[in-house]
């Protein structure tokens, strides 16, 4: 797989889906997040992440409609040079209720020519109150390139490109929802990278009328 | 800059027992800033795919290096810093070595490793400029005039400890050199 395929087809699915979604319910809003990486001995990291929603514009509507925040804490262990399993807890607060959910998780990277390609999948388990639990079975298949050199260096741009298949499982409801994620990067150093960049969310594709939710997606990636 | 130093200082005293470590940072260039030499060069040599060319940040030098497809093999032309070719590496799979060469390779690396894996194969030529500029007419023909090695990067298992490196043999299959790959942070692809 080159390049050029793999953005060209990235191009056509957020077009595609661009089309398709101006139809159905429609919202967007900015998704800001940061991200602490703490290396516990050589093969154990831990990872703390917070990350904000925050919705500007529904249907024909702009509005200011701060929806939630994640927090998140989760343990990774390495298992071979390209493999890690992870595992963690996910506190999300919402009109001031609290959600939690159960992360378990497995991650291969390889390095394919100058991409960087990642394959990860995720079973995670929600708890909600009054709620059935609510059970994802999630992959995800992301790449990233730099757009100078052959690998992603301090003072360098890359470019991230990401597609995850979100299959949902509550109360005996089954549902699925397609991400897409287009980021672009900057390399401070070793210890400190920040993306901005669109993420593009289709779901209740089986349940109900399609709903589709952009965000505009901005990461910073800290090492400590 | 000192804690990189300090960094790197460390992890070559765990690695004594193996080798060095592999630091290599590139930049993209332009074809305008590549050393006249190096552009020369290839230009003599009738590639049919456009050629890349990279600045190579070593701990201690730098040099140029120009990528592209020939042939169905991907090459890599490398020169230092004033344009002068100081080798070419070509991958191929490791059922092109010779057999002979792959039994030493294995022999070593099993002596070496719990477990292993070979992920990349280039075959390494050294040479006059003239010589090496007369393999690519007839690609893969023996030259005595020209030196032959083999790099290979491999994915490594011993006890505990996970590693890649890459090492450098002779076309006798003889170890020449060997430096520890390090892997850079891949949380931004984790989480």
């Amino acid at each position: 797989m080159n390049f050029r395929s793999l953005l060209s087809g990235s191009i056509l699915c957020f077009l595609l889906i661009f089309n398709v979604a101006a139809q159905r319910s429609f919202q967007a809003g900015f998704l800001p997040s940061i991200n602490f990486n703490s290396s516990l001995s050589s093969d154990l990291s831990l990872n703390a992440k917070a990350e904000a929603r925050q919705v500007f514009y529904e249907q024909d509507d702009i509005v200011s409609n701060y929806q939630l925040t994640d927090i998140a804490l989760v343990i990774s262990k390495k298992v071979g040079l390209s493999n890690a399993l992870a595992g963690g807890y996910l506190l999300r607060i919402r009109d001031g209720e609290l959600i939690s959910r159960l992360i378990q998780q497995f991650t291969n990277i390889q390095k394919v020519g100058a991409l960087r390609l990642s394959h990860r999948f995720v079973f995670d388990q929600t708890l909600q109150k009054n709620e059935a639990t609510q059970f994802r079975l999630r992959y995800r298949l992301s790449t990233q390139m730099s757009l100078r050199g052959q690998s992603v260096d301090p003072s360098e741009l890359y470019l991230k490109l990401g597609n995850e298949y979100l299959n949902i499982l509550q109360g005996g409801d089954y549902d699925l929802e397609i991400r897409l994620k287009a980021m672009l990067g900057y390399v401070f150093s070793d210890d400190s990278k920040v993306e901005v960049g669109l993420e593009s969310r289709m779901d209740s594709f089986l349940q109900s009328s399609l709903r589709h939710r952009s965000w505009l997606n901005a990461a910073w990636y800290i090492a400590i | 800059m000192s804690r990189v130093i300090l960094l790197i200082s460390l992890a070559s005293f765990t690695s004594l027992l193996f080798g060095q470590q592999k630091f290599e940072q590139e930049y993209r260039l332009d074809e305008e800033e590549v050393p006249a030499m190096a552009y020369n060069f290839v230009g003599d040599i009738s590639f049919d795919r456009k050629v890349r060319w990279y600045l190579e940040e070593g701990l201690d030098r730098f040099s140029i290096e120009a990528k592209t497809k020939y042939r169905g093999n991907r090459y890599s032309l490398e020169f230092d810093s004033t344009g002068r070719l100081e080798d070419i590496e070509i991958e191929i799979e490791m059922e092109e070595l010779p057999s002979r060469v792959v039994d030493s390779i294995h022999t070593r690396l099993s002596r070496d490793f719990e477990k292993y894996k070979v992920t990349k194969v280039q075959l390494q030529l050294v040479g006059k400029p003239a010589r090496l500029k007369e393999w690519f007419e007839i690609p893969f023909a023996t030259n005595e005039e020209i030196e032959v090695n083999y790099e290979i990067v491999v994915k490594t298992r011993k006890g505990r400890e996970r590693n890649e490196w890459e090492f450098l043999f002779d076309d006798g299959g003889k170890k020449r050199s060997v430096s520890e790959i390090i892997t850079k942070n891949t949380d931004i692809l984790e989480f």
